[in-house]
């Protein structure tokens, strides 16, 4: 008896969760969500701003190809599995002019990316496994690689593309370092580990590496 | 002493309203496009020029001098327009806020000035075709000329003064954009650009202008 009602409780918590896992804040704000994919396990958190409304209006090229689905609502924003959007980030897609036109392009954020609080991204893509610290600035069709680590309070600048397994840092950003071997790998004994550790606070997951205990102990 | 009187009688209907006071006066022209989260807040006279973009969740406020945004000005998402709007981030930020509360103009963006996500615009004056950048703030009283780049997260400090064409990077260092300054046809193509740029909102932004008139 005291089941249904607690199953009652759970849409009054802080995230709705959707069927393939994502968990999106309540307090998240999200214009144009026909344009917006999440590959499932994704978090956004709170004040999260999400800018689908702003999508690709240029028709596609092969015009022929692209009628047979005309009602499919173009993607602007798609972002993979087990990816975290902290508290207060804005995601907007890029926009330039092409052909005399000012368009709109899709972006794309791969699996297992850690987006740290406060950080406004305009990317056209970021790849997986990527550690983004808090208050970063990504502008307009930066492209990162995978493996990378952006340190807090970078502004990566417009078109930058940062190679695969650096750490970048700077206003604007430059190449600081390497990640190096070992990036992603959670120190001492993951496997059982990992299981015996996950109830306690934040130690299921390590930057760059699987994000998947993270997004569970996210409530 | 004439001043005080004439706002009074509006000052106990403020504080009868909820949080948001709507303005005394908003002058919206209704060519502009304002998104349906968009707020503008403050006891002091808004005005909104011909097609102005105000995106959703951005604020304007005129909590404490005016507030005039000009043709084709641009404001996106939690970006703040308008003096000690910003609360206690930007006002306790530079320290100068409340001193200069008393005698601030209140803040005048030229023609198409773009001011980007989440960058915090308190100053007097901002000239033609600037662009402010993500996460960057103009302190009080600031005056900006025409053409400047704000990159982001910069922060101009109060009562400063950018001569036109200025670049502001890194960390608040500056440089002349001699390019725009020597051709007056690259500026003709940006302000151009700009006004496409509008033309991509009117289509992709559900436009609540109406609300307002």
């Amino acid at each position: 008896m005291s089941r249904p009602a607690a199953r009652k409780a759970a849409p009054k918590g802080e995230y709705i969760e959707t069927d393939s896992g994502n968990k999106v804040s309540r307090r998240a704000t999200i214009t144009g969500t026909a344009h917006i994919t999440l590959g499932g396990r994704t978090v956004i958190q709170a004040e999260v701003q999400l800018r689908g409304d702003l999508h690709p209006t240029r028709p596609l090229p092969q015009s022929s190809a692209g009628s047979s689905r005309p009602d499919v609502p173009p993607t602007s924003i798609s972002i993979g599995r087990c990816t975290v959007i902290s508290t207060g980030c804005v995601i907007k897609p890029p926009s330039r002019v092409s052909r005399g036109a000012v368009h709109y392009y899709p972006m794309k954020v791969g699996d297992n990316v850690f987006i740290g609080p406060g950080t406004t991204i305009s990317a056209i893509s970021i790849s997986s496994h990527v550690h983004v610290g808090a208050n970063v600035v990504i502008q307009a069709f930066a492209i990162i690689k995978e493996n990378v680590k952006i340190l807090p309070n970078t502004v990566v600048p417009a078109h930058m593309v940062i190679p695969s397994g650096s750490v970048v840092a700077g206003r604007p950003a430059r190449v600081v370092g390497e990640v190096g071997e070992g990036w992603g790998v959670s120190a001492g004994g993951a496997g059982a580990g990992g299981l015996g550790t996950a109830s306690g606070a934040g130690t299921g997951w390590v930057e760059g590496g699987d994000l998947r205990e993270l997004v569970r102990a996210i409530k | 002493m004439a001043d005080p009187p004439t706002r009074r009688p509006t000052a106990p209907t403020k504080r009868a309203s909820t949080a948001l006071p709507r303005p005394v006066s908003l002058a919206i022209d209704p060519s502009a496009i304002i998104a349906q989260h968009a707020t503008l807040t403050g006891a002091h006279p808004i005005t909104v020029g011909p097609l102005a973009v105000l995106h959703p969740y951005c604020k304007v406020a005129s909590t404490a001098a005016p507030v005039v945004l000009g043709q084709g000005c641009v404001v996106f998402e939690r970006a703040v327009v308008g003096v000690g709007a910003a609360g206690a981030g930007a006002g306790g930020l530079m320290g100068l806020g409340r001193r200069e509360e008393g005698r601030a103009s209140g803040v005048m963006l030229g023609r198409n000035v773009v001011v980007e996500t989440g960058a915090v615009v308190e100053a007097a004056e901002v000239g033609e075709g600037t662009v402010v950048e993500a996460g960057a703030r103009l302190g009080v009283g600031a005056v900006v000329g025409k053409f400047c780049t704000i990159t982001a997260a910069t922060v101009i400090p109060p009562n400063s003064h950018l001569p036109d064409y200025t670049v502001v990077y890194g960390v608040s260092e500056r440089r002349v954009d001699t390019t725009m300054q020597a051709r007056p046809d690259l500026r003709e193509t940006k302000m151009l650009m700009h006004g496409k740029q509008i033309d991509v909102f009117r289509k992709l932004i559900p436009n609540n202008v109406a609300k307002y008139q």
